[in-house]
């Protein structure tokens, strides 16, 4: 009696049955934004919702800033004294540097042009693999372009609004840069897996790889500058059906506490 | 009036999730806040409003990611109707339903975003559900009791 009752008025039947229409309508939109992710409309929608987010998460940011206040400040002190050693190392090789330079009058080397940043929000929610910076399109910034920290290579700009750009980490299994071995050049890929953590792949058994052998982007990119430093070897394995070796990483760049970037703008060369 | 109070129970959840809730992290698990409020929502006004309520703050979540554009908003819609299943004006209030309505609903949310986002990579079906599903089930969970404690008129509210 009822459902013809309901049949017979479809506003009735409409209303009564709403919950499951508004789930359908709901799945729809998403799975429409979901396999759409590249629309200009999807764009618009998502740079409305992250204005709001990331504004509202940069007026208090300073509660996260406070927390890490003591950390960062060990940290800080730690890597200012490995710093001061290092630069005394480094001052010795820019002499030697020097001298050899000007025995095979060296004429040009590379210099890149950089953009400072400030990270806005960290996807910290389900997957931490992107952050949202405060540098976009009106700032020169464009997709693609690498993002660094003074520790290394960190991501590459993955979308472009006007204020502000999301980073796409090293910790995005989507994420792919071609490296080598900064002692023997030994080529390969770099890529996150969620089980071992930022692997190099493709390293042929036969090559010879250690312990602390770092790591960096290799001259075969085109899109990564050559040299930015990656990680470092931190465990090696071999498994008996494969031609390769199976090489874990530990990272350069300390993800947890990325506050500042700076993104890499233009990579061509310039006469010294 | 309404809408307002929940667009601002919205706001202060965003807001403790991006800076608050960073520094509860174990092992790179975060509890979910906004969870909790689409389970508000559900709990207190029915399936359509915690649906839509899910599916924009999914939305907005999903908007500092890098992939899998509305993949939040398509879980927190379907953990909305499973809150709102289990409405006041349909169950009535103890203590174990409230857990079990916040488990079914956090389980929802995590099984859907979990299981798509991994769908194409090389974690196996076991090691996601150890690593990430059940963590983060167990995790919201947790802080779902914890607000129902302290949330003024617990998560079920006056009826």
């Amino acid at each position: 009696m009822l459902n013809k009752d309901l049949l017979e008025r479809p506003n009735l039947f409409f209303v009564s049955k709403r919950e499951y229409f508004t789930l359908i309508a709901a799945i729809l939109v998403s799975l429409y934004a979901l396999f759409n992710n590249d629309r200009p409309q999807i764009d618009a929608i998502r740079s409305f919702f992250l204005g709001s987010y990331a504004g509202l998460q940069k007026k208090f940011s300073w509660v996260r800033q406070f927390a890490d206040l003591q950390r960062d400040n060990t940290a800080l002190r730690q890597r200012a004294t490995q710093m001061m050693l290092e630069n005394s190392r480094l001052r010795e090789a820019l002499l030697e540097n020097y001298r050899l330079r000007q025995m095979l009058d060296y004429r040009a080397r590379e210099t890149w042009a950089f953009r400072a940043g400030r990270v806005i929000t960290k996807q910290r929610d389900q997957t931490p693999v992107s952050v949202t910076i405060d540098l976009g399109s009106k700032d020169g910034i464009r997709p693609n372009m690498p993002v660094v920290t003074p520790e290394g290579l960190a991501g590459k700009i993955f979308k472009v609004f006007p204020q502000m750009s999301i980073v796409q980490l090293m910790l995005d299994r989507n994420f792919n840069v071609s490296a080598r071995l900064q002692g023997n050049r030994v080529y390969g890929i770099v890529s996150w897996s969620e089980r071992s953590g930022l692997e190099l792949a493709s390293v042929p058994r036969t090559s010879k790889v250690e312990l602390s052998d770092v790591v960096v982007t290799s001259d075969s990119s085109a899109l990564f500058p050559p040299g930015l430093r990656i990680g470092q070897v931190k465990e090696i394995s071999e498994e008996k059906a494969s031609l390769f070796k199976v090489i874990i990483l530990e990272p350069s760049v300390d993800f947890s506490r990325l506050e500042e970037i700076f993104v890499i703008t233009s990579l061509s060369p310039r006469p010294q | 009036m309404r809408i307002f109070k929940y667009i601002l129970m919205f706001g202060i959840l965003t807001l403790l999730q991006t800076t608050l809730i960073p520094l509860l992290s174990v092992q790179d698990i975060y509890p979910d806040l906004l969870l909790i409020g689409v389970i508000i929502t559900g709990i207190r006004h029915g399936s359509t409003p915690a649906i839509l309520a899910g599916c924009l703050v999914g939305f907005v979540q999903d908007a500092a990611v890098t992939q899998l554009y509305g993949l939040s908003s398509l879980a927190k819609a379907a953990a909305g109707f499973v809150a709102g299943y289990f409405s006041r004006e349909k169950v009535k209030y103890n203590f174990l339903v409230t857990l079990g309505v916040v488990a079914a609903t956090a389980l929802t949310n995590s099984i859907i975003y979990q299981t798509i986002y991994y769908f194409n990579s090389n974690a196996g079906a076991g090691w996601v559900i150890v690593r990430y599903i059940l963590p983060h089930f167990v995790y919201t969970v947790v802080v779902g009791i914890i607000v129902n404690a302290i949330w003024p008129g617990g998560l079920w509210g006056k009826s």
